[in-house]
């Protein structure tokens, strides 16, 4: 069977984006809804969303990467393609206990993505190699 | 050159005349008691020998220098408790006697005023933290600027006056009254205080030179996650709002959970749900419950919190009470309902307390983590759900009512293949026609679809008749050609057809077999052209462009799509949904005179005449005629009967070619979706014939009027004639024998009498005879035509009885004989000299 928390989490999402697009606005509820789902990574998540903390990055060739700003300062590089994150609170809770669906950093470039709060920026092909590579942010 | 700075602003502060007028309206006073206060505070220094130095040359102002220099190295050794040792050298006693004298009394007060001053300045400056060792050349500095002042009165206040005097001075300009008290006070006070002052002076001077360090470690943040030091939330957004609703419902949980140990709780409360597990999995942290609804027997899945499940430790069998606020969630694509926020859930004790310990010692099965490459990422062009959808396969026993996001866009669903060839769907789609091609047809296309690394699927059964198709249209107004499974029977046929046409049905497995264009593939869009425009208007993608006049253009492409078996559902029992467009039945004189170029037309019409084109199988030219061009008056380009080209793509059922063989019958048929262009009907694969049932209202009143036969009938037209006979062809008169069962001319004598036909093998004493006879005929109505007609079997005997004759038959017999009216469908028209003609009979019924 597929993964159910998955999927409410997806729909979580949808309900979020469609009402935020219409209201600008969270309801009680589905603040409440993303905090029992998520865990205490929300509350953290949501911070880094107001601070506008999320930025996407695109490039001509078509490659799309997050970058989220974590509240120490630290630039985490969150693809698209799949769900990683490479702070030590992913590696740890989601990947090797398996205790959460996902880090502050993944939920906060979800939550703005739905919200439609995501910094965009354009870089070039090279400096997309650098991000994508590992190597140092994109743009300081 | 910090002290420099210090005198800049001094003297951008400084009102001179103001200082000065304080200065002399307090100089006496200050001078008194400032020898006095220095003398006090001079003797706070009597432990040192410097002090006592000091008293001893009061009256040089180098000495005063000195002095300076000396307290503040004082104050230096005094921090590090050493006695301070100064050696005064006598130079500098001879240069202040070399001083004019005139000037030593101003010095000399001044020496005195600076004293104190200085004394204080220096306090400043090491309260400030200023470093002892720059003191001693700042106040030379200082000292030197004085004396080469050109206004020593004025500006010799003036640099000293880097001081609370002169601060005081300068705030309290505003009166001049409190300024003496207040420069009093300023000087006197801390001279009063001297005497304690030092000690603490000392003290504080050594707290000052201690704080900085402290300061730099604090500033100093330490590598932890900060986040969970740093608490603190925008003010009024969403992080703070969301912390106060939680730490609310956490003491409200604490408090609930205090209160139902004491009290028992009554089910019947509203807003409280019942539910029954029936499974329970741990999944990242949570424990999700498949469960029952108690009052309504509905399944759902509940999620538990780690505390909550740790608290209530669901098990298979038990009955929970979840008490208000939860949250119910339809996850779409999801079966059941999600029940959320269940922290205020009391587990139901059916059981004895025993029973509850032991099951406390179940353990929950584990769900493995969801997969990474699983995204929650939506891109911002998708409207549905970005989630693949599962192969069918691979879904649970209740696959058939696995509703997962049903899209209502054909080419989302054709986007979700890509270019792999996966599949795709679930989609759904007004099925708007089904028919059936033949069989050689679907095999070509089933090489296309078959993927790479795929085995190849079996070869087709010989049994197969043909393959099922439907053109099936979105809410978009996109249309498809779908290839549905293969067929055996025509009853298959048909009972598909009426299964599906008009229906509203869920595509699922979809594969993209080809993007078909208006130039590659015109006879399917013709067909599309007649169903549009859609009989509601159709839905319009968020990204394409609305034309201004609001008109949706006729599609120019659209895909073939590949569906298999089963996979083609359709949904809602009989309704036939309100996008079906049903084939419109028009009179054949309304198509004829239609001048489009091409388009779709469905009629009903009776056959007259049969007549095989060629050699190609199946490909035949019906003539056939309705009402409308039987009793319609005559217009002269419309003829009384129109021909079908029937090509072999269309899969004529078993029934229809059975009525079209039986010669006596004149069946009716229903045309649908047949191709009329430039003035020929045309059957191909998307039409359809159907025998209708033969109704008096519309059938055509025997016997069947053709037109006459003149020189402008078209080839391959029926027509009438009567006219005389006016040669024989010899070379294709014959007459041989034919079995008297099926016809064959394949007979062979059998011993004895009689003959056998070696095709049904019956025996017979008589044969049959055929005859052939061609003759050319001279019609009134044609002039000097040439007309020459293959006259049927009956005609030919009944000309030939009228002349018998055991040797045969002479050809001067049948010359002159009048014939007619004859039907005959005209063959061979050649124009290119005279008129010439072939004709041959048939039999009109």
């Amino acid at each position: 069977m597929g993964s159910c928390l998955l999927s409410v989490a997806e729909q979580l999402f949808k309900d979020l984006q469609r009402t935020y697009t219409q209201t600008k606005h969270i309801p009680d509820d589905l603040l409440i809804a993303l905090r029992f789902v998520f865990g205490p990574c929300a509350l953290q998540a949501l911070d880094l969303v107001e601070k506008r903390s999320v930025k996407c990055v695109t490039s001509p060739s078509g490659r799309k990467v997050f970058q989220v700003l974590g509240g120490s300062g630290r630039l985490y590089t969150c693809y698209s393609s799949c769900h990683y994150c490479p702070c030590p609170a992913f590696s740890f809770s989601v990947l090797r206990r398996n205790e959460s669906l996902m880090c502050k950093h993944l939920l906060a470039a979800c939550l703005s993505q739905a919200m439609g709060l995501c910094q965009q920026e354009q870089v070039s092909d090279q400096q997309m190699t650098h991000v994508l590579s590992g190597q140092t942010e994109a743009n300081t | 050159m910090s002290k420099r700075k210090r005198n800049l602003g001094m003297r951008c502060v400084l009102f001179p005349d103001d200082v000065k007028d304080a200065f002399r309206k307090s100089r006496k006073e200050p001078n008194k008691t400032s020898t006095k206060s220095w003398e006090r505070c001079g003797d706070s220094f009597l432990d040192t020998s410097v002090v006592q130095n000091l008293q001893t040359s009061e009256k040089t102002s180098r000495g005063v220098r000195k002095v300076v220099q000396t307290h503040v190295t004082g104050v230096r050794e005094a921090s590090t408790d050493e006695p301070v040792h100064i050696a005064w050298s006598s130079s500098e006693d001879e240069e202040s006697d070399t001083e004019d004298p005139p000037r030593q009394t101003p010095q000399t007060s001044r020496a005195h005023k600076q004293h104190p001053v200085d004394y204080y300045r220096s306090l400043r400056m090491l309260s400030a933290g200023v470093d002892a060792d720059d003191l001693p050349s700042i106040d030379s500095d200082s000292e030197v600027e004085e004396d080469n002042s050109t206004s020593k009165d004025q500006t010799d206040f003036l640099n000293p006056v880097a001081s609370p005097a002169d601060i005081s001075v300068y705030s309290s300009n505003d009166d001049e009254d409190p300024e003496e008290n207040r420069t009093d006070s300023s000087l006197l006070d801390p001279a009063d205080t001297s005497r304690q002052s030092v000690s603490e002076w000392v003290r504080s001077a050594q707290a000052i030179l201690q704080t900085p360090q402290k300061q730099t470690t604090k500033t100093i943040k330490t590598p932890e996650d900060s986040s969970k030091k740093n608490r603190k939330f925008e003010r009024g957004g969403l992080a703070e709002k969301l912390n106060r609703l939680h730490s609310r419902q956490r003491s409200a949980i604490s408090f609930w959970r205090h209160q139902c140990n004491s009290s028992t709780s009554a089910a019947d409360r509203p807003g409280v749900l019942t539910l029954r597990i029936l499974g329970v999995r741990e999944e990242c942290g949570m424990q999700v419950a498949v469960c029952v609804r108690l009052p309504e027997n509905e399944k759902c899945v509940a999620l538990f919190s780690k505390d909550t499940a740790a608290q209530l430790q669901p098990t298979p069998g038990d009955i929970v009470h979840i008490y208000p606020p939860w949250q119910n969630l339809v996850v779409e694509g999801e079966l059941y309902p999600v029940i959320l926020n269940t922290h205020f859930s009391q587990k139901v004790c059916v059981e004895t307390e025993n029973a509850a310990c032991l099951r406390s010692g179940v353990s929950v099965e584990k769900c493995r983590p969801p997969q990474l490459t699983r995204c929650l990422w939506r891109s911002e062009t998708s409207r549905g759900s970005s989630e693949k959808s599962v192969p069918c396969e691979q879904v649970s026993e209740s696959s058939c009512s696995d509703r997962r996001c049903v899209r209502d866009s054909l080419l989302d669903a054709v986007e979700d293949c890509g270019s792999s060839g996966s599949q795709g769907g679930p989609v759904e789609v007004v099925v708007q026609r089904v028919y059936c091609i033949p069989i050689g047809r679907s095999e070509s296309v089933s090489l296309q679809h078959r993927t790479p690394g795929r085995p190849p699927s079996r070869p087709e059964p010989s049994d197969h008749v043909g393959r099922l198709c439907a053109v099936v249209q979105d809410g978009y107004g996109m249309f498809a050609d779908v290839l549905l499974q293969c067929v055996s029977t025509d009853a298959e046929i048909q009972q598909s057809s009426e299964q599906l046409e008009g229906r509203v049905c869920v595509l699922q497995g979809l594969r993209v077999i080809q993007r078909l264009t208006r130039d590659r593939c015109s006879s399917l869009f013709s067909l599309i052209d007649s169903l549009w425009p859609p009989l509601a208007a159709p839905k319009s993608h968020e990204d394409l462009l609305q034309s201004p006049s609001g008109k949706v253009p006729t599609p120019s492409f659209c895909y073939r799509l590949s569906v298999q078996q089963g996979h083609m559902v359709p949904l809602s029992g009989h309704h036939v949904s309100p996008l079906y467009r049903p084939p419109v039945l028009q009179t054949l004189r309304e198509i004829t005179q239609d001048a489009s170029v091409k388009h779709r037309c469905s009629f009903r019409a009776a056959l007259v005449h049969k007549h095989l084109l060629g050699w190609n199988a199946g490909e035949m030219l019906l003539f056939v005629t309705d009402l409308s061009l039987q009793t319609e008056p005559n217009a002269e380009s419309v003829r009384k009967s129109v021909s079908v080209c029937v090509s072999p793509s269309c899969l004529i059922r078993s029934w229809v070619s059975q009525a079209l063989d039986d010669s006596p019958g004149r069946p009716v048929l229903r045309f649908r979706d047949a191709v009329m262009e430039q003035g020929q009907i045309f059957c191909v694969e998307q039409t359809v014939m159907e025998l209708e049932p033969d109704e008096p209202a519309f059938s055509v009143p025997r016997p069947v009027i053709l037109d006459q036969l003149t020189p402008e009938t078209p080839a391959l037209s029926l027509c009438t004639l009567t006219g005389v006979i006016v040669e024989v062809d010899e070379s294709t008169a014959f007459s041989w024998p034919a079995c008297s069962r099926c016809g064959s001319c394949r007979l062979e004598t059998a011993q004895g009498e009689g003959f056998q036909c070696l095709m049904c093998g019956a025996m017979m004493d008589e044969p049959n005879t055929k005859m052939r006879l061609d003759v050319f005929v001279c019609c009134p109505s044609m002039g000097h035509c040439t007309v020459k007609v293959k006259l049927q079997q009956k005609t030919i005997t009944s000309l030939l009885n009228s002349t018998q004759s055991p040797e045969g038959y002479a050809v001067e017999s049948v010359l002159g004989a009048e014939i007619g009216p004859l039907s005959a469908l005209v063959q061979v028209v050649n124009r290119s000299h005279a008129v010439w003609m072939v004709l041959e009979e048939f039999d009109l019924h």
